[in-house]
């Protein structure tokens, strides 16, 4: 009875292990592309970071006030920090969540640093044109001023002159 | 006085001077404006500090003992100070030597071979001081022969196992380096040190400890 059904048992071990071993296999593939898939989000997040930094830097050059840009910056730095420490942690899929987070936020940046670098580039040119323009302006005016000021002076030594009077020196 | 008074008094313009007072104004207005639409640069530098436990150059261990026991908390505080003319992004890496590890070159600007344990990135606007907690025990220690080495390190509440591979001959003369590293605009990646007026500068810092077992009590 034994010896008959023994190569059905075996049989039937041998499937459940070679499914065992395939759905194993299978599971670690899937482990390691979700590892994959975080250190690439990781990747992209950095880069993205670092593309919105220079024009974070050109807003700043154009004389743009980025400090509200560098705060949400660092923001966005703490999420891919958080993300490596979550994929050391082998969670995975809240590390490509984090890296993403950090992605979006900067390339949102990115787009309004864009945006503040002409803004700030157009006032600095307006701001240039006015003080281009004023100096002249500024010039006449003071020469003016300064101009009367020294007719009225003049005019003030010449009524004293004539109202002075001549008079016979007295004798000692 | 009379009208016939005032007549005679009335001063006669002279052109030579309105046009001498006009052209020294012209000059000090376009000096003036220069001035304004390009400002004088300034040196250009950062400087990187590293402050004990109560924001002040001391206290640097706790009880003032260099030894450090695993589970013993050792509270830092690391400053950065921005005056670079402009925003700028960052990396303070820490790295673990002992005495033997060559540390960064100050004549050549290079940053010591040993591979960071943490990477601390930041981005500072202009005159910005960035200070920072640097807040550390040893988790785990591993001893080889008479060899020590910090197996893991708990860094501001995250336990690190990478980039401490550095073992002390009886765990004397560890240190910590914090190396400033700068993101570079032509490389698009962090360089050791910055470029002011022509030269190259770098910075960095150290303090050294001592990894000691607690005894053990019978």
């Amino acid at each position: 009875m034994v010896s008959r059904s023994a190569p059905l048992l075996a049989l039937v071990l041998l499937l459940v292990f070679t499914q065992a071993a395939h759905s194993s296999s299978t599971g670690l593939r899937a482990l390691e592309a979700s590892r994959g898939d975080a250190a690439g989000a990781i990747s992209a997040a950095e880069a993205s970071g670092g593309r919105a930094f220079l024009l974070i830097r050109g807003a700043d050059r154009e004389g743009g006030n980025v400090t509200s840009l560098a705060l949400r910056f660092n923001e966005a730095l703490e999420l891919v920090y958080g993300a490596r420490v979550l994929l050391d942690e082998g969670m995975l899929d809240e590390a490509v969540k984090s890296a993403e987070n950090a992605r979006d936020l900067f390339e949102a940046l990115g787009g309004e640093a864009d945006l503040l670098a002409t803004q700030a580039v157009a006032d600095a040119s307006t701001r240039r044109a006015m003080v281009l323009l004023a100096a002249p302006v500024v010039s006449i005016l003071v020469t003016v001023f300064s101009y009367m000021l020294i007719r009225l002076w003049q005019r003030g030594r010449l009524e004293r002159t004539m109202e002075m009077e001549i008079k016979e020196a007295e004798a000692s | 006085m009379s009208s016939d008074d005032d007549k005679r008094l009335r001063v006669r313009h002279d052109i030579a001077l309105f046009f001498s007072i006009l052209v020294v104004t012209s000059m000090v207005v376009a000096s003036v404006s220069w001035v304004y639409l390009n400002p004088r640069p300034v040196e250009q530098f950062f400087a990187l500090g590293l402050l004990g436990e109560n924001m002040m150059a001391e206290h640097y261990y706790p009880g003032d003992d260099p030894r450090i026991k695993p589970g013993d908390l050792v509270k830092w505080h690391v400053t950065l100070y921005n005056h670079m003319e402009g925003v700028q992004f960052v990396s303070v890496r820490a790295k673990l030597l002992n005495q033997t590890t060559p540390p960064p070159d100050d004549l050549n600007h290079t940053a010591s071979s040993v591979s960071s344990f943490r990477e601390i990135e930041h981005v500072l606007v202009e005159n910005e001081t960035w200070v920072f907690p640097f807040y550390w025990s040893i988790a785990n220690v591993s001893w080889s022969a008479d060899s020590a080495g910090i197996a893991a390190l708990n860094l501001n509440n995250v336990t690190i196992t990478r980039g401490l591979n550095t073992t002390a001959q009886g765990g004397y003369n560890f240190r910590i380096v914090l190396e400033l590293w700068v993101y570079d605009n032509e490389t698009t990646g962090f360089q050791f040190g910055w470029r002011s007026g022509g030269e190259t500068r770098s910075a960095w810092n150290q303090i050294w400890f001592n990894l000691t077992l607690p005894t053990a009590s019978t």
